[in-house]
């Protein structure tokens, strides 16, 4: 005992009072003692001294230590009890120590009072120490994320936390007596079933329905709780809601699959593209330079008449291939797009569209054009042409309009046309290649990219970023 | 008496400049032809040395030949300047113009228009 213990007497006899005082000071016990009387200063000191230890006499006028007991315990149940008095029936102190008290001393021998107190004392401290414990267990129980799920053998419910209990929306009343496999789906059913045997499992995914109905997924793991024999008195089961891991598992497949498409799409046009220049480069060019070499040879073989006419039909042929090389190189890559930049480069994209297509265009641009970064252009020029070449396998439509706007920050880039619009299930197709495209050019430069389409109203493509 | 006139060819191409270079020297008055293959060594040319005429592609490997013109026009506002390109549509002819061309002629259809501009130039004093 270090600090000073706190001792509340209740006597009435100051005789006694002083006499017990003086015993505990010659028998070294560091206290500060409260002697009371009567009734109304006994509970005021309770609440006011808040001794540590009460020492108790039995009669009291209108009151006595059954009494005094009794208020002890309402007010602090875990306070040392000590009654002293003189004779008594061994009856009566058995009764007091049945109802709480810690030990009894006569007022003739006071020898054991001393280590009654320090007894007393150390009991309490291990009835904390206890009570600590278990409250630390049950918080451990109570407080952890994960849903704990006790079962006897038969598998039906002993106890479920609080965790638990949140994660399948039954309270602990309804799930008691309950088997584990009655909340599960018919597959999950299956799995436990063919788990179970050992009463240890490794990590199980189910799926189980949750009060409200709703379909959820559970990891559990069980151990096997053993009484003190080594014999098996229940299962200890884990559980963790891992429904978002699910369904996030679900969306990276789905992505891995639509990003696995995407490659093969874009290798395809690419071929396709590669094919496609290679013909051209091989009927235009090839066949225009071949004719020419032939015109040479036969010049080379010196016949005076033809010479001029072979002449002027050379440069008519190389005049052809010049024309082709441009049209080629032009497709592949429009020249003015580097040299004079994004404006004039759509407003020549949609000259071409409405010569070549016949379809009526409406180009629509700034006075001026700032500085724009290069991918910007590119991303904007190969989003309209994506535009105009789907208005042509499509749409049917017979008017276009493409704008151009650049208000303050923002530059917004809109293609519509009045053909048969989009279906909305083709909108939404996370595999519709075309429209992938066009979402992936955008995303790279950080550009947002609507598409607003109805059926026989229509199609809007708009595109929208920041230029800076 | 006019002084000759000291001319700089800009072309990536090495057979284009000696074409060019060919069909020049027959020209009168035409003092120093000097060639150059990108912007970088264009501009060292025309800073160091007196330039009356530049003949002057638009697609260079170091930049943009529009950008360039504007620079000369800049600099060197009496230097005539004369575009020749392979981009010789509507849109860029008109951007030339805004920019200060004197000439624009197209690579492939109109190089003999190139001497005959020059000789026009180099007439004047």
């Amino acid at each position: 005992m270090n600090a000073k213990l706190k001792i509340l007497h209740l006597e009435d006899s100051s005789n006694d009072a002083e006499l017990i005082a003086r015993y505990l000071k010659k028998a070294n016990v560091s206290c500060d003692i409260k002697a009371v009387a009567d009734r109304q200063s006994y509970e005021n000191a309770l609440h006011e001294f808040k001794p540590d230890l009460i020492l108790s006499d039995h009669t009291l006028p209108q009151f006595n230590s059954i009494n005094a007991l009794k208020i002890a315990k309402s007010v602090k149940p875990d306070l040392p009890f000590i009654l002293i008095t003189g004779t008594v029936s061994e009856e009566f102190a058995v009764d007091c120590i049945r109802g709480g008290a810690n030990d009894y001393i006569l007022k003739s021998n006071l020898t054991r009072l001393p280590n009654a107190i320090r007894t007393a004392l150390k009991e309490r401290e291990a009835n904390n120490k206890l009570r600590s414990s278990e409250e630390r267990y049950k918080q451990i129980v109570e407080k952890a994320h994960e849903g704990i799920w006790i079962l006897n053998l038969n598998f039906e419910t002993l106890f479920v936390n609080k965790k638990m209990s949140e994660i399948l929306g039954y309270s602990f009343e309804e799930m008691m007596g309950k088997k584990l496999v009655s909340f599960l789906d018919e597959e999950s059913k299956t799995i436990v079933v063919s788990a179970m045997p050992g009463y240890t499992t490794e990590y199980l995914e189910l799926k189980c329905r949750t009060k409200a109905g709703r379909q959820i997924w559970i990891e559990l793991s069980t151990s096997a709780l053993s009484g003190g024999h080594d014999e098996f008195i229940g299962v200890l089961g884990m559980v963790t809601d891992i429904t978002d891991r699910k369904i996030a598992h679900e969306k990276l497949v789905q992505s891995e699959k639509q990003i696995r498409n995407f490659a093969k799409h874009l290798n395809q046009t690419m071929e396709e593209e590669s094919a496609r220049i290679a013909r051209e480069i091989h009927d235009e060019l090839g066949q225009q330079l071949a004719g020419i070499k032939m015109a040479l040879t036969a010049l080379k073989r010196n016949d005076k008449e033809d010479f001029e006419k072979t002449i002027v039909g050379i440069m008519e042929d190389v005049d052809v291939t010049i024309q082709s090389v441009r049209k080629i190189a032009t497709e592949l890559r429009p020249g003015i797009l580097d040299t004079l930049g994004l404006i004039p480069s759509l407003e020549w994209m949609v000259g071409e569209f409405q010569r070549k297509k016949g379809v009526r265009c409406v180009v629509k641009t700034p006075a001026t054009q700032p500085k724009i970064d290069k991918n910007v252009s590119v991303c904007y020029f190969r989003i309209c042409q994506e535009s105009l070449t789907n208005i042509t396998k499509h749409a049917n439509a017979d008017k276009v309009e493409v704008q151009l706007e650049i208000e303050g920050d923002e530059m917004t880039l809109t293609v519509s046309d009045n053909g048969k619009g989009i279906a909305s299930e083709k909108l939404e197709n996370p595999f519709s290649m075309g429209l992938l495209g066009m979402r992936e050019r955008a995303r790279i430069i950080g550009a947002d990219l609507q598409i607003t389409s109805e059926k026989g109203k229509g199609t809007k493509v708009q595109l929208k970023s920041r230029l800076s | 008496m006019s002084h000759r006139k000291n001319i700089l060819l800009i072309d990536d191409s090495l057979r284009i400049l000696t074409y060019l270079e060919m069909m020049i020297r027959e020209i009168g008055n035409i003092g120093d032809i000097e060639t150059a293959c990108d912007l970088d060594e264009a501009r060292e040319i025309i800073k160091k040395d007196q330039t009356d005429v530049v003949v002057l592609d638009i697609q260079l490997p170091d930049g943009n030949g529009l950008d360039f013109l504007k620079w000369i026009k800049r600099i060197s506002p009496v230097t005539r300047v004369i575009m020749f390109s392979n981009f010789a549509d509507e849109s860029h002819r008109e951007a030339a113009r805004n920019d200060g061309a004197d000439y624009f002629f197209d690579k492939s259809h109109e190089f003999e228009e190139v001497p005959r501009a020059l000789s026009l130039i180099t007439v004047r004093r």
